[in-house]
């Protein structure tokens, strides 16, 4: 009994379903739409740092080169909805970092301390109590700078009855 | 075995920085440097038939290039641009002269080649895992290398070509008068 007591002493198990994502503003998408009840997965990249190696007689040696190899890019899984509003907003947000018609680039710039194609996006994981409600822990995942490098991509099926899910891939700056 | 694997951590090559002493753009270019070389003196010897070994004479520090990402102003091309103006006149195709010898050296640049190591971990241990914050800058100079009294030669050719993915690359090349370091 001690030992079950233990395991649970640092709390219960993290769930895997209980996890919020807020977008800083979506550029084209207006008013709030909940984005949140519509993601399925997030995909936190693993943090990696480079190493480098080296003899010295028979010994093969490791040490960290000081590089961060974390991947520069996170994916988010989502329900398309009915009038398909999230997928064209970032639809055309892909589109004003590179004019698809013209192949005109936005300058990734700030003003102000604030970016013109990047947003910030924070997923926090949490619990939700008996009402629902979503009481967020201390992990939370800040990525900074994101713009969509990867918008979409799914298959339209008329044997299909099931919710239409794509995802977006982002890539960003830093990750705290 | 002395453990030589942690007593004094190797000098990564990835942590240096090159500024330019006596500018005040350095910090617009510090961050768009992408590589340099440091030369170094070199002495010239020649083996007589004997098999004996002489010191012959001496080689002085080759001409160097520091290669940096392009701004879309131009910053980087003006700004060296504007240093090589000072020493020739294009239209006119002749070396330029100074009012002394003072204002000749002032319009020469001094570079600083510095290499930085880790100075402490990010934080500290056994503080727990509440409440942690990751230090913001944990690294210090380990040693610097100046180029001093340097001379421009001029832009290397920049190719052209739609098929590049990346940042346009502005290499100029000059030349030291003497490479010397410090701690």
């Amino acid at each position: 009994m001690d030992m079950i007591n233990t395991i649970f002493q640092a709390g219960d198990d993290a769930l895997a379903n209980e996890f919020q994502v807020s977008f800083g503003p979506i550029p084209f998408l207006e008013g709030p739409k909940s984005l949140n009840v519509r993601v399925t997965t997030v995909e936190i990249p693993p943090k990696t740092l480079g190493e480098y190696e080296y003899r010295y007689k028979s010994e093969r040696v490791v040490k960290p080169n000081g590089q961060i190899e974390t991947a520069k890019e996170f994916a988010i899984e989502f329900r398309i909805d009915k009038y398909y509003t999230l997928y064209k907003a970032f639809s055309l947000w892909q589109d004003s970092i590179v004019n698809p018609v013209s192949g005109g680039i936005a300058p990734d710039v700030s003003e102000n301390g604030i970016s013109l194609i990047r947003i910030p996006i924070t997923i926090s994981s949490g619990t939700y109590d008996i009402e629902g409600t979503f009481i967020p822990t201390t992990q939370v995942w800040s990525f900074t700078g994101c713009w969509p490098k990867e918008v979409g991509g799914f298959t339209l099926d008329n044997q299909s009855g099931d919710p239409l899910l794509t995802a977006v891939r982002f890539g960003y700056l830093s990750m705290r | 075995m002395k453990d030589i694997f942690y007593e004094t951590d190797n000098q990564l090559s990835a942590f240096w920085d090159v500024e330019i002493l006596n500018s005040e753009n350095t910090p617009e270019l510090k961050t768009r440097v992408i590589s340099s070389t440091i030369p170094f003196l070199k002495i010239n010897i020649e083996r007589r038939l004997s098999g004996f070994l002489s010191f012959k004479d001496v080689e002085f520090p080759e001409e160097f290039s520091i290669t940096l990402r392009e701004s879309s102003n131009f910053t980087v091309y003006k700004f060296f641009k504007e240093w090589f103006s000072k020493f020739y006149n294009e239209e006119e195709n002749t070396f330029k002269t100074f009012a002394s010898k003072t204002d000749y050296l002032q319009n020469l640049l001094n570079l600083k080649f510095t290499f930085y190591r880790g100075s402490s971990i990010a934080f500290g241990i056994g503080t727990g895992i509440e409440g942690i914050e990751l230090k913001a800058d944990t690294m210090e100079e380990s040693f610097s290398f100046y180029a001093k009294n340097c001379k421009p030669i001029g832009f290397n050719n920049i190719d052209l070509q739609y098929d590049s993915s990346s940042a346009l690359e502005i290499t100029i090349n000059m030349i030291a008068e003497q490479v010397t370091q410090e701690k």
